[in-house]
C-alpha cells in the first residue's frame, strides 16, 4: 500500500527510505520542499540582514512570494504530477526562446550604451536584463502552454 | 494527427484524470492528446496503448500531411 504523499516524521522518512512512494510523488514532494526551504531561507536572511541595518527587506518579500507560490501550486495541482514530458518540453523550448530574445536585446542594449545613444548605470542595465529574461520566459511558457505543444521541426 | 483516445477511454469507462494517473502525466496532457494538439513521445504512446488495451496505430492516426 502506498504511503500518503505528505506523511511526515519517522513514517515519512521510512516510506521514502524503503521506497513506498512512487517516483512522481517523490519528485513532486522534493519540488515542494525546495520551495518551502527557499522561502524560509529568504525570509530568515531578509529579516536578519534588516536587523543588522542592511536594506534587505526585498529578500523577506521574495521568501513570502516563494512560500505563496509553493502553496498555490500545491492547491492547484493537488495529486497531479508537478511536471510531465509535455510541460518539460514546453519549459525547455520556452527557456531556449527566452535566452535568444534576451541575447538579442542585451546586444541591442550594449550597442546603444556603447554608441552613446542611451546612458545607463550598471544596476539599471542588469535590472533590465533580469526583467527581459524573466518576462520573456513567462510569455513563451504561457504561449506554448496554450498551444499545447512546441512547434514541430 | 487524430487520436481515438477519447473513444477508447470512454469504452473503458475511464475519466481523463484516471487515464492521466495511469500513464503518469497531467490531465491537460490527455486533453491536448485527445484534441490531437500534442505529439507524444513513443514511450508515452506505448503507455497509453497499454492502458487502453490497443495498439499504437489504432490510437494515433497519422495522415499523409502529418508525415510531410
Amino acid at each position: 500500500m502506498r504511503a500518503p504523499l505528505y506523511s511526515c516524521g519517522i513514517s515519512g522518512i521510512r516510506a521514502m527510505w524503503i521506497g513506498d512512494f512512487e517516483e512522481g510523488d517523490l519528485m513532486k514532494m522534493r519540488s515542494y520542499h525546495t520551495g518551502i526551504a527557499l522561502g524560509v531561507m529568504l525570509i530568515i536572511s531578509g529579516l536578519s540582514l534588516s536587523l543588522l541595518g542592511y536594506d534587505a527587506v526585498f529578500l523577506a518579500v521574495g521568501g513570502v512570494a516563494a512560500l505563496a507560490t509553493t502553496a498555490v501550486r500545491r492547491w492547484q495541482r493537488g495529486n497531479e504530477p508537478e511536471k510531465d514530458e509535455r510541460t518539460s518540453k514546453i519549459r525547455a523550448f520556452s527557456l531556449a526562446c527566452s535566452w535568444m530574445v534576451s541575447l538579442i536585446l542585451a546586444t541591442a542594449l550594449f550597442s546603444a550604451i556603447n554608441l552613446g545613444i542611451i546612458a545607463l548605470d550598471t544596476l539599471t542595465a542588469l535590472a533590465i536584463t533580469i526583467y527581459i529574461m524573466t518576462g520573456s520566459a513567462i510569455v513563451f511558457i504561457f504561449i506554448m502552454q496554450r498551444r499545447g505543444d512546441v512547434p514541430q521541426p | 494527427m487524430k487520436t481515438r483516445i477519447k473513444e477508447l477511454r470512454a469504452r473503458h469507462g475511464l475519466t481523463q484524470e484516471e487515464l492521466a494517473r495511469m500513464v503518469g502525466v497531467r490531465r491537460e496532457t490527455i486533453l491536448f492528446l485527445e484534441k490531437g494538439k500534442y505529439n507524444p513521445s513513443l514511450k508515452l504512446a506505448c503507455k497509453i496503448a497499454l492502458a487502453l488495451q490497443a495498439s499504437i496505430d489504432e490510437i494515433f492516426i497519422f495522415e499523409e500531411e502529418d508525415l510531410k
